[in-house]
């Protein structure tokens, strides 16, 4: 018997009647829609749900980074304190940017970049730290903001998962100091491809402007790309916007079903979220308590084949990757200790608590063989 | 083609809605994405298209996919997207005329990145010479209207726009080398990439199904025109 595949992507489908009914809602009366229209109701309405000043949308979350990190560096300087075990291309963010990635530690609990290992590594070069909300929870916000308050070393948070988190009550998106969101077809809110950043710095914004609109400016920075929206990806992203809490509550389902039934599970704890902050309960993120008996790649490699895209978190972190430019990394004990350990399992909306069932049993089966 | 985006009706973007849902993919080099490439490499008559979300990204990959660290000759004609891109690519380039480059060519140059409004015919031939002789040359076309109008010179990189607002956007590399082809693939992303390639940096450049699904009504609309 062939299984459907699961995997590990929210692929949220808002109503379709929904969407089109924003296309008519966007046309005028030729039954032509008004370009940039769309576009402009997603920033208004995105800037609302995060309580920002600004919100800017662009083609995708990769070159919201890119277009951050070179609106809110310091000029002269060219190294990014980031961690190593996060998004795969990262390193390459930092590249398009012409900036050099210094890789640096995590915290073993949050599993978000380690405030000593930043404190560790700025020098005269630093022009910016970049930190990544994990998968699972949030940075310590305060902290953080306060440590690049301390040195003097602008920050941004790579929040292309946090799109519904709160940090302290406080709505990601609403710290001020520049967050990037993604709205690819695997995340919280469906755009099929797309990103934003949300601000209340004015000269960030406008750094960021002049970057994405660089084909219609003649005096553009060093350093910029056309990397406009699109309309009909503005759309999709307002009808999810609508229809987040039918998403998040199903989310929670799934959550609270892999919850109950991993643990009587031994040897494996599931990343729990933190039931005082908002959150979209999307990622389910498992730990191999005794990764030196269970091997992590036998395990995806036994869930794969049975159709089940479970996913080794992170992995390889970038400090393990090969380079062709410039990169820096700094310790990794606690790092390295985490990259042979954690797994994603299948989530979103075409994942059923009859398919954790199974996903479960199996984990179950192999945890006890091995 | 980017002339032809206006035709486009509302009714026409919810057909594509509609076919993006029947498909259910939204993104990563989905059904959509490769049945615009194929058609548009049939259209051509071309081995490899590969498609991105805008012009510039398009120009931005097919510049750092073919650096080989040579100086690169960017032609008076090319539009601001072609200077943004050398200049996000790092590369060392030289603004000149087609005059001076054929009178004065200079030893230090590798690649000659030349607008599609330059390509007369008495260039043409300087241009297939250059190709012959090994230079990297990349043709920047406005649309694949454009394109179809001209006459290929075998072994250039064309690059192609779908539109250039936010409503029909894309772009589009065309190669008959398949081995130049992968390596704009995997700059791209790794969806769509017929083999993993190292490559010196990637970049996000999917093209959503949405994006493929406008592709391909442009596209129609450019067959009709024919």
């Amino acid at each position: 018997m062939t299984h459907k595949i699961l995997s590990t992507s929210n692929l949220f489908e808002p109503e379709i009647a929904n969407v089109l009914s924003l296309v008519d809602e966007f046309s005028n009366k030729s039954d032509v829609l008004i370009e940039g229209l769309a576009i402009k109701e997603l920033e208004k309405k995105l800037a609302e749900y995060h309580r920002s000043k600004y919100c800017i949308s662009f083609s995708s979350g990769f070159w919201a980074l890119v277009a951050s990190i070179v609106g809110k560096s310091i000029e002269g300087r060219d190294e990014i304190i980031m961690p190593s075990l996060t998004y795969r291309r990262l390193d390459d963010v930092a590249y398009w940017a012409k900036h050099v990635p210094v890789f640096v530690d995590i915290d073993t609990n949050s599993l978000a970049i380690s405030s000593n290992a930043i404190k560790k590594n700025i020098n005269k070069n630093t022009a910016l730290i970049l930190a990544v909300h994990p998968i699972v929870g949030c940075c310590n916000v305060n902290e953080l903001i306060d440590l690049s308050k301390e040195y003097n070393i602008p920050i941004i948070f790579d929040a292309v998962e946090s799109v519904h988190e709160t940090y302290s009550g406080k709505r990601i998106g609403s710290f001020g100091v520049g967050e990037v969101f993604s709205l690819h077809a695997c995340k919280l809110m469906n755009g099929a491809e797309g990103g934003y950043v949300c601000t209340d710095d004015d000269n960030l914004y406008k750094k960021i402007i002049k970057f994405r609109n660089t084909s219609e400016s003649s005096n553009s920075l060093n350093c910029s790309i056309d990397s406009r929206p699109n309309d009909i990806h503005a759309i999709l992203t307002l009808a999810s916007l609508k229809e987040l809490d039918k998403n998040i509550s199903h989310s929670k389902k799934i959550y609270i079903k892999y919850k109950s039934l991993l643990s009587n599970i031994s040897n494996v704890r599931l990343l729990e979220f933190d039931a005082t902050e908002q959150t979209s309960y999307k990622n389910i993120v498992i730990e191999l308590l005794n990764s030196s008996l269970i091997s992590r790649e036998t395990l995806v490699s036994i869930l794969n084949k049975e159709n089940i895209l479970a996913r080794a978190h992170y992995s390889p972190p970038l400090h393990m990757k090969d380079h062709e430019y410039k990169t820096i990394t700094a310790d990794m004990t606690n790092t390295e200790f985490a990259a042979t350990r954690y797994i994603n399992l299948p989530c979103g909306s075409r994942i059923t608590t009859l398919d954790v069932e199974r996903i479960c049993c199996l984990i179950k089966d192999f945890i006890n063989n091995e | 083609m980017s002339d032809q985006h206006n035709s486009l009706k509302s009714k026409d973007f919810k057909e594509i809605l509609l076919k993006t849902y029947e498909n259910r993919y939204f993104s990563n080099h989905g059904p959509l994405a490769q049945q615009f490439e194929n058609e548009i490499e049939v259209f051509l008559n071309i081995r490899n298209a590969v498609s991105v979300p805008n012009n510039a990204l398009a120009i931005l990959i097919a510049m750092s996919g073919s650096d080989n660290g040579d100086k690169v000759a960017i032609l008076n004609g090319c539009k601001k997207d072609v200077f943004d891109a050398a200049k996000m690519s790092n590369l060392n380039f030289t603004k000149i005329t087609i005059e001076s480059l054929k009178t004065n060519l200079l030893a230090d140059i590798g690649m000659v990145i030349v607008s599609s409004s330059k390509l007369t015919k008495s260039n043409f031939t300087f241009f297939n010479d250059l190709v012959k002789k090994g230079f990297k040359v990349i043709i920047c076309y406005s649309s694949i209207a454009n394109f179809y109008d001209h006459n290929n010179i075998e072994g250039v990189i064309s690059v192609c726009s779908l539109g250039s607002g936010t409503l029909a956007q894309g772009g589009i590399i065309a190669t008959n080398n398949d081995e130049l082809a992968e390596i704009f693939r995997n700059i791209r992303s790794s969806y769509g990439a017929r083999k993993v390639l190292k490559v010196k940096a990637t970049c996000n450049g999917r093209f959503s199904e949405i994006q493929a699904g406008i592709g391909l009504a442009l596209l129609n609309k450019v067959k009709e025109c024919i």
